[in-house]
């Protein structure tokens, strides 16, 4: 494949005409390759709204490559584009337009039947877990996302989120200390 | 490892959960120990959590091909999945023989093969990878897509009408 075919190809993903030097051209479409299904899942589960997830994540691709075509050094391409996707979505919620919670009472009813009293009383515990998460503050939520649905070490977190290791460890401490205290209640 | 070393070994685990200082691998572990279906009365009440996460973790873009795991712990993972599912059913024909799921109540290797061998056919060339996990007449399963993204469903057959339905959770 030509390196004219590689920057067809990113351009054609990203929507972007935006010149990338061809040298970086694979590297580039195997990073966004890589990094854009997290973008896609993370930004998901922060707004629950596919359809705006995949704007966002598109704008802050289109803004990753607008930084490197500035000549913009950028050190750790997956925290920038984790951390934009997170600034963006937060700039949703504040603005009103998307849904931040998720009617679990609905979903549950509507989902399929389980077996036993037991995988019943286990659902309705999952689903109080599911509502914990959905209620916690957004630094929290989006620690908690990270770290136990999506695995980044905490380093990585605290890259994404601007804070420091052991901010981001007391953070995440406190998010599955609320969970805990809610499942501790009789 | 005897059984009070390992309760002991999983105590200090949980604390070390909550506290926001387990490693990856120490994570990892708990997992496996409440997707085990063993657990000790005095670890029932996080089981939850576990199964949360468990039904909503990310997936990596080639998940391993087809995992069998014991139908009990399969079960706990599908009433989790049930509970945070966001349901959009599609029923698919379906025509394999129901031998095996009459003798056992789990479903056949051969008719998940079938079932997920329709799935590719109808998902073109959209679908890049599946895999499933028998759970006694149900099945979870995972599905990369060409795009990379990977969505799970739950899959359950209807033997009156002879159909498969699938419960998509993460769409």
């Amino acid at each position: 494949m030509t390196d004219e075919n590689d920057d067809k190809i990113l351009s054609q993903k990203t929507g972007s005409s935006v010149y990338i030097c061809r040298m970086e051209g694979k590297t580039l479409e195997n990073t966004l390759g890589s990094i854009r299904p997290r973008l896609l899942f993370y930004a998901t589960r922060l707004l629950h709204d596919a359809s705006q997830a995949e704007d966002i994540v598109q704008d802050a691709v289109l803004s990753f490559l607008g930084s490197l075509d500035k000549g913009t050094e950028i050190r750790n391409r997956e925290s920038f584009l984790m951390r934009t996707v997170r600034n963006a979505c937060l700039d949703r919620i504040r603005y009103g337009s998307v849904r931040v919670t998720v009617p679990v009472e609905e979903l549950k009813s509507s989902g399929p039947a389980v077996q036993g009293e037991r995988e019943a009383e286990l659902s309705d515990q999952v689903a109080l877990v599911a509502r914990m998460v959905e209620k916690m503050p957004e630094n929290y939520r989006s620690i908690f996302i990270l770290r136990d649905m999506m695995g980044y070490e905490l380093s990585e977190i605290a890259q994404m989120m601007d804070m420091k290791e052991p901010a981001v460890r007391k953070a995440l401490s406190r998010a599955r200390m609320q969970i805990r205290e809610t499942l501790m209640e009789p | 490892m005897d059984m009070e070393t390992k309760d002991k070994h999983i105590r200090r685990l949980v604390d070390k959960y909550f506290e926001g200082r387990t490693s990856l691998d120490e994570e990892k572990e708990l997992s496996e120990y409440f997707r085990g279906g063993e657990v000790r009365e005095e670890f029932r009440r996080f089981a939850p959590l576990f199964a949360f996460r468990d039904a909503c973790a990310y997936r990596q873009a080639m998940p391993e091909r087809k995992s069998w795991t014991r139908p009990k712990a399969v079960r706990l993972l599908v009433a989790a999945a049930a509970a945070a599912a966001v349901v959009c059913a599609v029923v698919i024909p379906r025509s394999f023989s129901k031998d095996h799921e009459a003798e056992t109540g789990v479903i056949s290797p051969a008719c998940m093969a079938e079932n997920l061998q329709r799935v590719m056919e109808l998902g073109g060339n959209g679908i890049s990878s599946l895999s499933a996990k028998p759970a006694g007449n149900a099945a979870l399963v995972t599905a990369t897509m060409a795009d990379g993204t990977v969505k799970t469903y739950i899959m359950t057959c209807d033997d009156g009408e002879g159909s498969a339905s699938f419960i998509a959770l993460n769409e």
